[in-house]
């Protein structure tokens, strides 16, 4: 099974997920669009209607100047529908802000243009703590099969089935860290620190892109982020901290 | 060499990057402390004291807290350590950098002592 983690050509739905979060993300979605589809074959089929038989049409009414049912049920209906959408919706919300029991905290730095990662749970043999930066791959360095403005030098690597916390910031101007995959997208903004979590439930490559303008290479500012095998992250921690 | 057997080979500490000295000692014997058999995450939990989504406050209350226990208790004292880890684990390397500067000119806005 191939999963769509990248953008594709003629792409008209949202990329798959890969945490509970975006999944709740795309149950929301789907649930809100068949409704919404109900909404619009109802509003068309009653435009039509009207437009076609004015005349003799119930709905019509040419003469009406005031309807006191009609103006309650044309309130109502569409206050229910609002208060139904609301909450799943804000459930969502704040089960998607939960930070409980994360295993491990990267921090998560937007500079113009690049992001800087550093993952302070860890230090190097210097006691240094483990940060390094990542920049985009310029266009004349992409080789086949690369994402040209979203592949970078290096990736924030992270195990997989495991909590992880991200803390946010920028250094500079307000960037915007975001992961559609994991349906992630938080402020980063320069003087505080956001807290945002996820779980990655396979292992895979997913990519996201500043979602704050933040300047002109606002678009050069791509992250990338792989999500391998606990064994792999150890071996890539320890190599880290050479 | 991979870095799985570098870090098998030899004998490190990690240190505390403010005071300089060895809070674990890791040697050959027990193995590099990225090991899976032996690697266990550590990271700070939820404090109900900050419950959002806005962290400085849970970064920025960590360093005062851990300088004033260092300032009482002194730098051996193990307990500290936990808001050194929270504070660490936390605040951007450039904050603390920067906090510690002012620390040592004496313009910290918040009182340690
Ligand atoms: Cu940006």
């Amino acid at each position: 099974m191939t999963w769509l983690d990248v953008p594709a050509p003629w792409a008209m739905r949202l990329q798959d997920a890969a945490s509970p979060n975006q999944e709740g993300i795309h149950e929301l979605y789907d649930h809100i669009m068949f409704y919404l589809a109900l909404v619009l074959g109802l509003v068309s089929y009653m435009t039509i209607v009207i437009v076609k038989d004015f005349t003799k049409n119930k709905f019509a009414h040419k003469q009406l100047r005031h309807g006191q049912t009609l103006e309650i049920i044309w309130t109502m209906f569409p206050a229910l529908i609002l208060l139904l959408m609301s909450f799943p919706s804000f459930i969502l919300l704040y089960l998607s802000d939960e930070v409980l029991t994360p295993a491990l905290t990267v921090k998560i730095v937007g500079l113009q243009w690049y992001w800087k990662y550093e993952y302070s749970d860890f230090v190097n043999k210097t006691g240094e703590t483990l940060e390094y930066e990542s920049y985009i791959m310029p266009d004349d360095m992409l080789e086949e099969g690369n994402t040209r403005l979203l592949d970078t030098d290096t990736s924030i690597v992270l195990p997989v089935d495991t909590h992880v916390r991200f803390i946010v910031t920028a250094n500079d101007v307000m960037h915007s860290f975001a992961v559609p995959s994991l349906g992630i997208k938080i402020d980063a903004t320069p003087g505080r620190l956001n807290q945002v979590s996820t779980l990655m439930e396979r292992t895979g490559v997913f990519y996201g892109q500043c979602s704050e303008l933040c300047g002109v290479n606002h678009a050069l500012m791509p992250m990338k982020m792989q999500c391998v095998t606990m064994e792999d992250f150890l071996t890539y921690l320890s190599e880290l901290s050479e | 060499m991979s870095g799985t057997e570098a870090a098998a080979n030899s004998t490190y500490s990690f240190r505390d990057h403010t005071t300089g000295k060895p809070t674990t000692t890791y040697s050959s014997a027990m193995s590099s402390p990225f090991d899976i058999k032996t690697f266990k995450f550590d990271t700070p939990q939820f404090d109900p004291r900050f419950p959002h989504v806005n962290q400085t406050k849970h970064c920025a209350q960590n360093y005062v807290d851990y300088h004033k226990c260092v300032a009482v208790k002194g730098e051996d004292f193990e307990p500290c350590q936990i808001f050194w880890k929270t504070f660490t684990s936390l605040c951007p390397v450039d904050w603390v950098e920067r906090w510690d500067d002012q620390r040592e000119a004496g313009k910290f806005p918040v009182k340690i002592e």
